[in-house]
Formats: structure tokens, C-alpha cells, sequence
């Protein structure tokens, strides 16, 4: 699995710049709006616009067909897929977290936040990788669109009503934090192992 | 002691238009073995089988003994493969391609491949989108080449490429042949690399073995000869495997010992064997 997150930073990584200057425009221009809590959120984006592009230049040279003659087996190549999501996860864990600190939030808003953060990248790639997985670029590639756009939708919406949204978080940080920060991770943590296993499903069925 | 590398029992795998087997093929231990067809005769799909690259419909598959599916990523350190592309993202540098290789191998072997870049003037900081076909090829075949490989697949790996670089590359497959227990399969479309090298030539038409023999014996049985119309009558049907019709009479692919001695012969190539069994069957057809 190494091999493969070694090969996707290397072959993508003047494009992973790209991405990473185009956050960080939106971070500056979010903290500029005095709207940094909605920063963590980003990470949700990374890991979809880093998989399309690993998985765009593997189709391009049609890597599968020579990583499954190499000892790589179809469900380390399916776990790689989902590692940087983990780590955006992670990241945004940690992010929203430090910013709802900084924004002054309760603890628990703030761990909520950074909890949401955590769930959004990992579900939204479980949803897109067994889509690029089964069809490629055709269908798959519409799947990351109809997702893209329903994502930069709620970011719209989230914009406008952010004050009805705090409040939202804030009645749900009034319930037992720890069981509202479990159950999010159970349900991302049974999304993804659905979403893994489905993929490797579909690769262990896939011909080259 | 195993006497084959790749054991293929009744394998069969059927597409829309196009079904190949049942097969069966044994590639000996320490041979090079030519795999010939023409385009479409299943020669890719045979390959993509035995490395499971693509699911049988039925059959079953052994390399070096031991069922592919179940042992696969031990069993690919021992392969090493080269296809007609290199399937390597173009950004990607050939010292990148390297370490790639060392964290997926077990039995990389850097000294090794570095050895072979150099022998084919490759550079570590040049990108794969700037190789040309023949220094693609020639890096596939350094990878192949470098995790202590004992069975060489290649598919159609030197077409495209100019006789100075195919006798290379033949140079080295002839060189990693010299250690016994190494064994070649290569697929190619040119007849002449495979009359150099091969030991067996296994050909392959619509999807079905017609033969797989020693190179030698295969040139010593078939010969041709050019006869008019009325010889051509007086022959054993049966020694007749292939014709072309010209203005004289007809050039005739036989089997030498079914002919007559008094009839002046030639040993035909690889590739005049193969094109007048494939004629021969069109002709009969029509």
C-alpha cells in the first residue's frame, strides 16, 4: 500500500499543489469573511479532488494492468483509494477542533464541528470511490459531479444560514456529547468498511 | 521436481464474437516459448489469464505448480512482465519508478535495475512522457528483469520496435535463459525474433491450439515446394497443410514425410507455417 500512495504523490504532485494553493486561497478568503469554521469543511473537498486525479491518471496509463502483475493484491490497491481520506479525516479532525477553539465555541461545539469534519471527506469518498471503481470515468465521473455539486450546494446554503446552522449544532451540543461524537464515528467507520469491501468486490471482479 | 512453468488445463473464457479454448498448454522449465496467432487468435487473453489479469470461464491455471488465484502476489515476485505499453503514469521519474518497485517487490534488487539502466542509456531523472516506445520497452523489461524473476511474459513487447533494439532485447532474454530454471513466454507478431530464439513455438488460431512443438522439429516436418496443377494431383491429399494459387501451379506448404522424395523442397520459416495454415483453412472454407 505504500507503493501506491508513493505513486500516487509522485505522479500527481505539481496538480496536488495546485489544489492544495486553491484551499488555501479559500481559507484566506473565508478568514478574511470571518467565516473560518467553515474551513475544516474544505477537507471534505481534498480527498474527492485528489482521488479523481489519481484515479484520472491511472486510467490515462492503465496502471491497474501493471500493478496487479506486480505482488499488489485488488484490496491494498481498494485501501490505498481510501487512506487519503483518512487522512484529510484526521486533518480536519484536528482543524475544526483548533477553529472552534479559536472561534470561541464551546468545547463540545467545537468537537462537534471537528467530528462533522471528520465524517464529511471519508463518507464523501466512500460514496465516490466504489462509483469510479465500478465505472471508470464514464458514470463514476458523473456521480463526482452530481457530488461536487450537491456539496458546493450545502456550502451555498451553509453561507447563507450560518447563524441557523451554529444553532442547530449548538441544540445537538446540548445532547451527551460523547454519544453524539460515537455515533457519528460508528457510522462513518461502518460507511467506510461497506464502502471498502464493495470495492474490492468490484475489483476482485474486474478484468484488465 | 516441477517440469513446467505454466500448466494451463482446459481453460476456456468466452466474449461477445470471440471464444478462446479449450486449451491446454505446458511451458517447460528453462524454454522459450513463442506464442504466435494472428490478431484476435486469443494470444493477449491467454497471457491476461495467466496472470489473472482477466477470470476464466473454466479451467485452471498453475504457475510454477501453484494455482495463480490463490497464490498471487508471492508468485508475481517470481514473474516478470512486459506489455506492449509500459502502464506507468507519464510523470512519473524513472528513479521514482524505482522506489516504487522496492516498496512493492520483495525481491527488488536496485544494483540490478540500475545495471540495466545504464546498459540502456536510460537516465533515473527522466520522465516516462519523454521515453520513446523502444526506451519504454526497455525500462519494462529492466523492471521485469530486476526482482529475481524465474518466468519472463512478455505480450507483444518488441512490435513497433527497430531491429537493432528487438535484437537487444533478444540478447538479454537470451541471457537470462542461460540460469535453467528461467523460462520465456513471449507473444509477438514477428515471426523472424522467434525463429532466433524459440525453443517451442505454440500457435494459436481462433482460439484453439493447433500445435505446440520444438522450433526444430517444427521447420524439420512442414516444408515447401512449388508444383503445377497435375503433380498436384497425383499427391496424398493429406500432405497438403497450405496452398497458394499463383499462374503456374501452386505453392504448397506439406508435411515433408508424407511426400514423395523425388520432389524438390524447401524448409519453410515460422511465419510461412503460419501463413499457409491459415491460408490452407480459408481456402478449404471457400
Amino acid at each position: 500500500m505504500k507503493a501506491l500512495l508513493y505513486k500516487d504523490l509522485v505522479s500527481g504532485k505539481s496538480t496536488y499543489l495546485l489544489a492544495l494553493v486553491i484551499v488555501l486561497v479559500i481559507a484566506a478568503y473565508l478568514t478574511f469573511n470571518e467565516a473560518m469554521v467553515i474551513i475544516p469543511f474544505l477537507f471534505a473537498f481534498m480527498p474527492m479532488v485528489l482521488n479523481t486525479i489519481s484515479f484520472s491518471k491511472e486510467t490515462k496509463s492503465d496502471f491497474a494492468k501493471f500493478a496487479f502483475t506486480t505482488p499488489i493484491t485488488r484490496k491494498d490497491y481498494v485501501k490505498s483509494k481510501y487512506s487519503v481520506a483518512i487522512l484529510f479525516g484526521m486533518v480536519a479532525l484536528l482543524s475544526g477542533c483548533i477553529l472552534g477553539c479559536l472561534e470561541c465555541v464551546s468545547l463540545n461545539l467545537a468537537l462537534i464541528i471537528g467530528m462533522v469534519s471528520f465524517a464529511l471527506p471519508i463518507i464523501i469518498s466512500s460514496i465516490q470511490i466504489p462509483f469510479i471503481l465500478k465505472f471508470d470515468e464514464g458514470r463514476g465521473g458523473i456521480v463526482i459531479v452530481a457530488i461536487n455539486f450537491l456539496i458546493f450546494a450545502s456550502a451555498w446554503l451553509i453561507g447563507d444560514s450560518l447563524g441557523g446552522l451554529v444553532d442547530l449544532i449548538q441544540t445537538i451540543s446540548k445532547l451527551n456529547i460523547y454519544l453524539i461524537v460515537g455515533i457519528i464515528c460508528v457510522i462513518t467507520i461502518l460507511i467506510l468498511t461497506i464502502s471498502q469491501n464493495i470495492g474490492v468486490v468490484i475489483m476482485k471482479r474486474k478484468e484488465f | 521436481m516441477l517440469n513446467n512453468a505454466i500448466e494451463i488445463n482446459n481453460l476456456t473464457k468466452s466474449y461477445a464474437g470471440f471464444s478462446l479454448g479449450p486449451l491446454n498448454l505446458n511451458v517447460p522449465m528453462g524454454c522459450l516459448v513463442g506464442y504466435i496467432g494472428e490478431n484476435g487468435a486469443g494470444k493477449s487473453t491467454t497471457l491476461k489469464a495467466i496472470l489473472g489479469l482477466i477470470h476464466p470461464d473454466s479451467g485452471e491455471i498453475k504457475i510454477f505448480g501453484k494455482n495463480i488465484k490463490e497464490h498471487a502476489p508471492t508468485l508475481m515476485n517470481r514473474i516478470g512482465v512486459v506489455f506492449d505499453t509500459l502502464n506507468i503514469p507519464d510523470e512519473m521519474k524513472i528513479k521514482e519508478v524505482d522506489k516504487f518497485c522496492k516498496l512493492t517487490f520483495d525481491t527488488w534488487e536496485e544494483v540490478t535495475f540500475h545495471h540495466y539502466v545504464t546498459r540502456f542509456n536510460l537516465q533515473g531523472e527522466q520522465k516516462i512522457k519523454a521515453l520513446s516506445r523502444g526506451m519504454k520497452m526497455k525500462l519494462s523489461l529492466s523492471i521485469a528483469l530486476s526482482h529475481q524473476a524465474e518466468l519472463l511474459i512478455l505480450d507483444e513487447a518488441t512490435s513497433g520496435l527497430d531491429p537493432v533494439v528487438r535484437d537487444e532485447i533478444l540478447d538479454i532474454l537470451l541471457d537470462f535463459l542461460q540460469d535453467e530454471t528461467h523460462t520465456v513466454l513471449i507473444s509477438s507478431h514477428i515471426l523472424s525474433d522467434l525463429e532466433k530464439a524459440a525453443d517451442y513455438i505454440a500457435f494459436l488460431h481462433n482460439g484453439k491450439i493447433l500445435f505446440m512443438e520444438e522450433k526444430d522439429m517444427l521447420v524439420e516436418r512442414y516444408a515447401l515446394c512449388s508444383l503445377d496443377h497435375e503433380l498436384i494431383q497425383n499427391l496424398n491429399p493429406d500432405a497438403i497443410v497450405g496452398k497458394r494459387k499463383h499462374a503456374f501451379g501452386q505453392d504448397l506448404l506439406v508435411i515433408r514425410d508424407l511426400m514423395p522424395t523425388c520432389i524438390e523442397m524447401s524448409k519453410p520459416s515460422i511465419e510461412d507455417i503460419m501463413v499457409y495454415i491459415i491460408k490452407g483453412e480459408e481456402n478449404a472454407e471457400e
